[in-house]
């Protein structure tokens, strides 16, 4: 499929990717990248696309393999309101849906749907850049960065999407 | 060909044995060579045929000589 | 290729206002045309050189055609038959600006065209140079005994076909110069790239021992740190309170330790749900799967049902199906998915409805980790106490380690700084390093790589140009040989010939040098051998020329004969018949003893007087009796002189 993160990532988060000095960190690059997919895709937020890196991987790693329809789910939602698409447009939705989707393919995303998948882990990379104060130095002060994140923002309701150019 | 043309053709190609001789390129060049000489000479050859004969040529940087 | 000449007119060149010389049809084998001295001889071969090669005269050249001072313009044409095509030149004299004007008109083409159009090969062979071998003015024996070795070598290479090889050494040179990609074209630039790379070869492999040598001293420092750390304890507990206070310390760090541990990979495990992470995205996807419910999405009717429909002939709905009905179904089947698109959608469904996970043991996790970080920070600052508390008791020892640590520590900073330097593979990283080929592995392997395809590219060149020269040395070696083998074709002809016109004389070709010459058992320089000897030889060897040449041209001399004595003269005549195809003599009444008179008898000879009445006007008149009683006065001085 192809998996590609924002170029600047292996940079930001070297102290946990191997040759890293932590102790503790993370698994593989995909790590890295499916944290910053969750907070892209949260915040509708896409990256063009000379901001991605070279393909690091090219299909799930077994351990996120399970929850790639979920992703794709995701992936869907994201776009649907990015895209403005009407909630009553049927026809609207589900072309939307198909051009994203793809059935014979192990993360369930056409070439398209994969695409803008990597420019949205970018976008959440450029987030993460900007509100955590500096590349994290450990797996446990990241997660704890990361998780707050998730819980200062559920107090407050998600801000409507911004018009991404493509 | 007439006969004129015969014995012409001829003069030439015993100079181009003269010539291979002397040099002992390799089969493969030799024999473009002559080809290339008899279709020069009827006006009937290409720049790709020149060019491939050039290729043929031998290699300093392979240590052909 | 054959060359005729058919005859030729001319229109206010000189005497001559109106005349037109006709060989006629049958073509003869031999014209001779008697012409007095003055007349326009030298004029007509002059034009039929003209016409035959492409030189343009110069002014005062075309004005010197002018009949008189009146006549605006005149014009010359030579009729041609090219390989059994007739072909007309035309040169169109303008003698008030004394420019030339030609025009060709071939049967062929039909019309006339501007320019000289003959067929591509014949054009390019009539260089002046060449036109003058075979169209002689009165100075034959001269101008061949004189061709000099270049001049001979030319022609053989024009007629022998030579000049088509020399042609490949030319597009051989041309192959070089459009296919050279690089700009290096000497072995000096060559070395110098190979020197280059070799440079690059070297630096990169000091990056990368440098790189094993950093990593080597981060393990040692790393180790000397934890033994420091260990005998920093050590000194610690040597106090009695001190050391058990540290023990606790170390005892708590541990479990922290092992906590932290835990709770980041049950963390990292459940994180890998989406639905996990945060409630929210459980929100986003459940308000998904309820839209696509409420849209009743997928629409389960696939394009497939429609299109089978419409080959039926009857809808479930008991209505028939026409082309119309068949038409709209197909049309409108478009807009529904197909199968495996439904499918998908159904899927996508499926697992938004089962995705449900326990966000609150996320929660817990992270809180456990926050307070097991904030556990740890107060054990560091227990332990920086307890370091404290014992520097201020005294110990030297412990001061020392602790002076050692910071040291050790800086000096770990500054080689993971190197290492970082070293191997920085992002384009930012190595921007906000600085990083260059000097000092960077990644960057310096990048220009090893340029370096090898600059080498590469050079080498390739350097080798089409070996292999291009060798191309033209051996093209060049085979014009040369074949040029020397011909000539001595030539040559042996030529003596052939001169056994039997010149029997009793030992008069040879010795060599084609750098002009023809000529050996004798007496004589040994070309100064000592008379003018008919010379004429002689060069028929013999024209002939020798032109005989085997893949081209059929014709002869047209001045004066073939004047100067050979009868004897030599008749024996000349004997031997031109199987000389040439196409024979053109222009004569003066002199020469008919002995030349002309021995063709009286051929059935293949035309006879044509050209002669200029006292009113001024030309005429030629053809046939044998005129020929033969011609007289005029200049004739008879040339020949009491002779």
């Amino acid at each position: 499929m192809s998996f590609k993160l924002h170029k600047s990532a292996p940079a930001y988060f070297r102290h946990l990717l191997s040759g890293g000095g932590a102790a503790h960190r993370f698994d593989t690059q995909f790590d890295a990248y499916y944290y910053c997919l969750l907070v892209g895709l949260d915040r509708r937020q896409l990256r063009p696309l000379d901001e991605l890196g070279d393909e690091f991987v090219r299909d799930y790693v077994l351990e996120y393999q399970p929850h790639a329809a979920t992703i794709a789910g995701l992936l869907v939602d994201a776009e649907l309101d990015r895209t403005n698409t009407g909630r009553e447009d049927v026809k609207a939705v589900e072309k939307r849906m198909v051009e994203l989707l793809e059935a014979g393919s192990a993360s369930r995303l056409s070439k398209e749907g994969q695409e803008l998948l990597n420019r949205y882990a970018a976008g959440g990379f450029t987030v993460l850049n900007d509100l955590l104060a500096n590349p994290p130095q450990s797996l446990e002060e990241f997660f704890v960065s990361y998780h707050q994140l998730w819980t200062r923002e559920e107090s407050v309701p998600p801000a409507p999407s911004p018009a991404t150019p493509e | 060909m007439t006969s004129k043309d015969k014995d012409i053709a001829d003069e030439i190609a015993r100079a181009v044995e003269l010539v291979l001789t002397e040099r002992r390129p390799s089969k493969e060049f030799a024999n473009r060579f002559r080809q290339l000489i008899r279709n020069a000479v009827n006006d009937n050859y290409a720049d790709s045929d020149v060019r491939s004969l050039i290729d043929a040529a031998p290699d300093p940087y392979r240590g052909d000589k | 290729m054959d060359l005729r000449i058919l005859g030729w007119t001319y229109k206010n060149i000189r005497g001559m206002r109106e005349l037109e010389v006709t060989l006629g049809s049958p073509l003869p084998r031999w014209s001779l045309i008697q012409m007095p001295n003055g007349t326009g001889k030298t004029t007509t071969l002059t034009l039929m050189r003209m016409a035959l090669a492409e030189e343009p005269p110069t002014p005062e050249q075309v004005r010197s055609f002018r009949p008189d001072e009146t006549t605006k313009g005149g014009e010359f044409n030579l009729r041609l038959r090219v390989d059994g095509e007739n072909v007309w030149l035309y040169l169109k004299f303008d003698y008030h600006t004394g420019s030339l004007s030609r025009f060709t008109s071939r049967t062929a083409q039909g019309g006339m065209e501007a320019g000289l159009r003959l067929k591509r090969p014949l054009q390019k062979m009539l260089t002046p140079t060449f036109t003058k071998l075979f169209v002689f003015d009165g100075e034959l024996a001269k101008s061949i005994r004189d061709i000099s070795k270049d001049e001979a070598a030319k022609a053989i290479s024009t007629l022998y076909r030579l000049d088509s090889i020399e042609r490949l050494e030319r597009v051989a040179g041309e192959i070089l110069r459009r296919d050279q990609t690089a700009n290096v074209s000497t072995d000096k630039g060559l070395s110098n790239l190979q020197g280059r790379l070799r440079n690059a070869l070297d630096q990169l492999e000091t990056l990368k021992s440098r790189k094993k040598e950093l990593e080597r001293q981060r393990a040692r420092l790393e180790k000397e740190m934890a033994a420091l750390q260990v005998r920093r304890d050590e000194r610690i507990s040597s106090s009695a309170n001190l050391k058990q206070r540290l023990e606790e310390v170390n005892a708590k760090r541990n479990d922290i330790a092992k906590l932290t541990f835990e709770a980041t990979e049950k963390l990292a495990q459940l994180g890998r749900n989406p639905a996990a992470v945060s409630a929210r995205l459980q929100d986003r996807l459940h308000d998904l799967s309820s839209r696509l419910q409420k849209l009743k999405l997928p629409r389960t009717t696939s394009v497939e049902f429609f299109r089978e429909l419409a080959l039926s002939a009857e809808c479930i709905c008991g209505r028939s199906i026409g082309p119309h009905e068949k038409e709209t179904i197909e049309r409108r089947a478009n807009e529904f998915l197909g199968e495996d698109q439904v499918g998908v959608i159904n899927a996508m469904k499926d697992a938004l409805r089962h995705s449900e996970a326990d966000t609150s043991a996320v929660r817990d996790l992270v809180d456990t980790l926050k307070s097991q970080l904030r556990a740890r920070q107060e054990v560091d600052n227990e332990y920086d106490l307890i370091v404290m508390e014992r520097h201020e008791q005294g110990d030297e020892e412990l001061d020392q380690i602790q002076r050692d640590l910071t040291d050790r520590a800086d000096k770990l900073r500054q080689a993971e700084r190197q290492l970082r330097v070293l191997t920085a593979s992002a384009k930012h990283e190595q921007d906000a390093l600085e990083c260059d080929e000097d000092n960077n592995i990644i960057l310096c392997d990048r220009h090893v790589r340029e370096r090898q395809a600059a080498l590469s590219d050079a080498t390739n060149t350097m080798r089409l140009q070996k292999q291009t020269e060798y191309v033209q040395e051996v093209l060049e070696q085979v014009v040369r040989v074949s040029s020397d083998q011909l000539r001595l074709r030539v040559q042996r002809a030529t003596n052939e010939k001169l056994k039997t016109i010149l029997p009793g004389e030992q008069l040879r070709v010795k060599e084609i040098g750098n002009s023809l010459l000529l050996h004798t058992d007496t004589l040994t320089s070309k100064e000592s051998v008379s003018e008919g000897q010379s004429l002689a030889v060069a028929y013999a060897f024209l002939a020798s020329l032109f005989e085997d040449a893949p081209y059929n041209l014709p002869f047209v001399v001045d004066s073939p004969a004047v100067s050979l004595d009868s004897k030599v003269r008749r024996e000349v005549a004997e031997l031109i018949p199987n000389l040439f195809g196409q024979a053109i003599f222009f004569v003066i009444s002199s020469e008919r003893d002995g030349f002309a008179e021995s063709f009286y008898d051929r059935p293949d000879a035309k006879f044509i007087t050209v002669q200029t009445d006292r009113n001024g006007k030309t005429t030629a008149q053809e046939g044998i009796t005129a020929f033969r009683s011609f007289h005029s006065k200049d004739d008879e001085s040339a020949r009491v002189t002779s």
